[in-house]
């Protein structure tokens, strides 16, 4: 299991328990994140709290749920730090999803 | 050790055990049989030479006493024992017993003794010696008669005790002799005597005293052997014993007192005597024949059972045998030849020849199973085998695709690789460039574009992912990017990029891409990082890291994207890289890092640009430990040389 859901605060939360997201695990990531958009969820979080590496493939499942998701979805990013945080601020990410420092403030956002 | 080569001796030994036991019984009973056939023909042999015995008493007594009476000699008595000393002979020499040359030349010499009495005492004499002619006789005749007793006494000898019950019966036949000698011999003494009263020799009598004597022994050792006798039997040689002891010495004990005393007796008393001595002669020969009768029988009955022994065990050895031999063919044919068969079926299933033949059995029940299960052993072989050979067809199949996708990938790596500059230079300005891609293809791309005006530009892509599917994008992009810059009006590097990024598919996945302008005669150049890896540049002892970044190309279709400037004089190295230089990891999974990448180029920034790349190639190499990478790795460097306008400050 890639990636482990629970409900918290009323927020759909995946929880990435991988420490290495890479093009092996990009496949189920973007699977995962993509099949809870088609079952309706419009706005979530996604906690990289564990993950202590990410490369372009799964940047590229990141942003296919995005696209999926549209404009009135939204995608939160929480816990991203290190090479991941790099990647996101070199990608200019924070244009495409929002991204917290912390789980809760990703919650709180999403709750807004 | 097998089976065969465990049982086999085992067979062997059991056989052997058998066979020696069996053996050991024949033989002993072939030794009964034999000994008592030899027995028989002692007794057979025994019996005329006892008629002999009686034959000489007969011609001794008769011959005795016509000497001393002047009376005729009986030649019919002569005749009677030379045909008895025949038959003896002649029984003796069919009867193949070992004594036999001995009693023949006993015989022989018996007769030419008895002969040479005869001839002696048919000489004509004077009267007064008679009685010496006749003593003479008798001495030689006794002689002859304790020759022949030597001779019965021979005859027995090398014999074995078949029977114990028939060991007394020997001394009885012996006592008996002593007691038949007794009366034999005192019979014609005192005969003799009574024709001469009343001159009657006392000499003589003292004779017949002492073989009454002799008799008297042999009814003491009688006594003692009675016990012993065999219960049929013990009632006569009482009888006997009665008759010869009570009877017979009694009256001749009387006789020889009133002979001696008087010098004649009176007609009964002899009467009596006669009558004694006959009746109790009488009552040994009777004896004697039911002895012999009963020694003969009992022989004849050993000999029976000794046959029907020999018979029984010779039965048993073919039974033995018999039996060993269809055991043998049980175990065989039942037990060790199917388990032979199976264990070389088994040896050969093991060395994976499944060809093989398993016969029905119809024997043991456990056998059965055994070869059923073999069966069953065979099956999954022959399955597995199949699975083996389709599984090795399948992966010569998958071998072949293999081997076609990888020469598909090759020839299509040529292409890609075809579609990169190689070391070019306009105006001043070099490319260099290290590029190796993580298995063939890549996902990375760069190009070197000279522009009308006087610029060149370079563009590095970094299609997400790798392998084929990035490097079909990489070279749709790359082809994107080429058109766009040569349809530029070359005003807005960053308004390019932007068209670009607007023309991207929304279906194809985004890549980074970092736009680099030099204008060697202006000396300035400026870039546009779409999500590309910050490129470096270098100055004299100078490392600037260049950009803040931005979006991939295909994420946003509206993005805008920073445009950055910079100075490119003479001797300045502008180096774009890809992001599997950063990435690269060790074997525990350590990155190397842009942090250890500004290291390592601020410690070799003073290197020629091949050197350097070389350096960074064997840097990455060392690190990673692996001659392939996991992600494709690209590195650019754009060196102005002295046509570039402009020097380092």
């Amino acid at each position: 299991m890639l990636a482990r859901r629970h409900e918290q605060d009323g927020v759909t939360v995946f929880e990435i328990d991988e420490a290495r997201l890479d093009a092996a695990k990009a496949p189920e990531l973007r699977q995962t994140l993509l099949d809870a958009v088609d079952a309706g969820a419009q706005s979530f979080v996604l906690d990289l709290t564990r993950v202590e590496f990410m490369d372009s493939s799964a940047l590229g499942a990141l942003i296919s749920t995005v696209k999926r998701l549209g404009p009135l979805g939204a995608l939160h990013i929480a816990g991203a730090a290190g090479s991941v945080e790099k990647l996101f601020a070199i990608t200019r990410m924070d244009r495409v999803f929002r991204i917290f420092p912390t789980r809760d403030a990703a919650i709180a956002a999403a709750q807004a | 050790m097998t089976i065969k080569r465990l049982l086999i001796p085992l067979f062997f030994l059991m056989g052997v055990a058998l066979f020696s036991m069996i053996a050991l019984q024949l033989t002993q009973a072939l030794q009964v049989r034999d000994e008592a056939q030899r027995q028989i023909s002692q007794v057979t042999v025994r019996a005329p030479v006892v008629a002999l015995l009686d034959a000489l008493y007969a011609e001794r007594g008769a011959t005795y006493l016509a000497l001393m009476t002047d009376g005729p000699i009986d030649a019919s008595l002569a005749e009677k024992t030379n045909g008895l000393i025949a038959q003896a002979r002649s029984s003796l020499e069919s009867s193949g017993l070992p004594s036999a040359p001995t009693g023949i030349s006993t015989l022989n010499f018996l007769s030419h003794a008895v002969g040479i009495g005869r001839a002696a005492s048919q000489e004509p004499a004077a009267s007064t010696d008679k009685t010496q002619k006749a003593s003479i006789w008798f001495d030689v005749m006794s002689l002859q008669i304790d020759r022949l007793g030597a001779l019965r006494l021979q005859l027995l000898a090398g014999s074995h005790v078949v029977d114990q019950e028939l060991a007394p019966n020997f001394q009885l036949r012996t006592y008996l002799l002593a007691l038949l000698d007794h009366i034999e011999s005192n019979e014609p003494l005192l005969a003799a005597e009574l024709s001469n009263r009343p001159n009657v020799r006392q000499n003589i009598l003292l004779e017949v005293d002492h073989n009454r004597t002799r008799s008297e022994v042999a009814l003491e050792l009688l006594d003692e052997l009675l016990g012993s006798l065999n219960p049929a039997l013990q009632g006569e040689v009482a009888q006997v014993m009665t008759s010869v002891r009570t009877d017979f010495r009694r009256r001749e004990a009387e006789l020889t007192g009133i002979l001696r005393a008087t010098g004649n007796a009176s007609p009964a008393v002899i009467s009596r005597w006669e009558q004694a001595s006959a009746k109790a002669r009488g009552e040994i020969a009777t004896l004697q024949e039911h002895l012999g009768a009963f020694v003969r029988q009992r022989l004849d009955a050993h000999l029976r059972d000794a046959t029907d022994s020999l018979f029984t065990w010779a039965l048993a050895l073919m039974l033995t045998v018999l039996a060993l031999g269809t055991v043998s063919f049980v175990l065989l044919e039942r037990v060790i030849r199917p388990v032979e068969l199976m264990r070389d079926r088994m040896l050969r299933l093991a060395e994976g020849n499944v060809d093989i033949d398993i016969p029905s059995s119809r024997g043991l029940a456990e056998i059965n199973a055994m070869m059923d299960s073999l069966r069953v052993f065979r099956i999954n072989a022959v399955r597995r085998a199949r699975l083996q050979k389709e599984r090795l067809t399948l992966h010569a199949r998958l071998s072949e695709t293999y081997r076609l996708m990888r020469d598909d990938l090759k020839a299509a790596a040529l292409v890609q690789v075809s579609l990169l500059p190689d070391s070019r230079q306009h105006n001043g300005v070099r490319l260099a460039s290290f590029f190796r891609p993580s298995n063939y293809l890549a996902g990375d791309t760069f190009d070197f574009i000279p522009s009308p005006g006087g610029s060149v530009i370079m563009f590095q892509i970094d299609v997400a992912g790798h392998g084929t599917a990035a490097a079909l994008v990489s070279v749709v992009s790359h082809n994107a990017v080429r058109k766009a810059i040569e349809q530029w009006d070359g005003v807005s590097l960053a308004g390019l990029c932007a068209s670009i990024n607007a023309a991207w598919p929304e279906s194809l996945t985004y890549f980074t891409l970092l736009l680099v302008e030099i204008d060697p005669l202006a000396a300035r150049g400026r870039m546009v990082q779409a999500g590309h890896p910050h490129p470096f540049l270098l100055t004299g002892d100078t490392l600037v890291r260049l950009g803040a970044g931005g979006l991939p190309i295909g994420v946003l279709p509206d993005a805008d994207f920073d445009e950055v400037p910079f100075d490119f004089t003479s001797g300045t190295r502008f180096l774009a890289l890809t992001d599997g230089v950063m990435d690269l990891e060790t074997s525990e999974g350590e990155p190397f890092s842009e942090e250890r990448l500004i290291d390592f180029l601020t410690a070799k920034r003073d290197m020629p640009t091949a050197a350097l790349l070389a350096e960074i190639e064997r840097a990455l190499r060392d690190w990673h430990h692996q001659d392939t990478f996991k992600d494709d790795v690209t590195i650019v460097i754009l060196e102005g040389d002295d046509k570039v306008a402009g020097t380092q400050a």
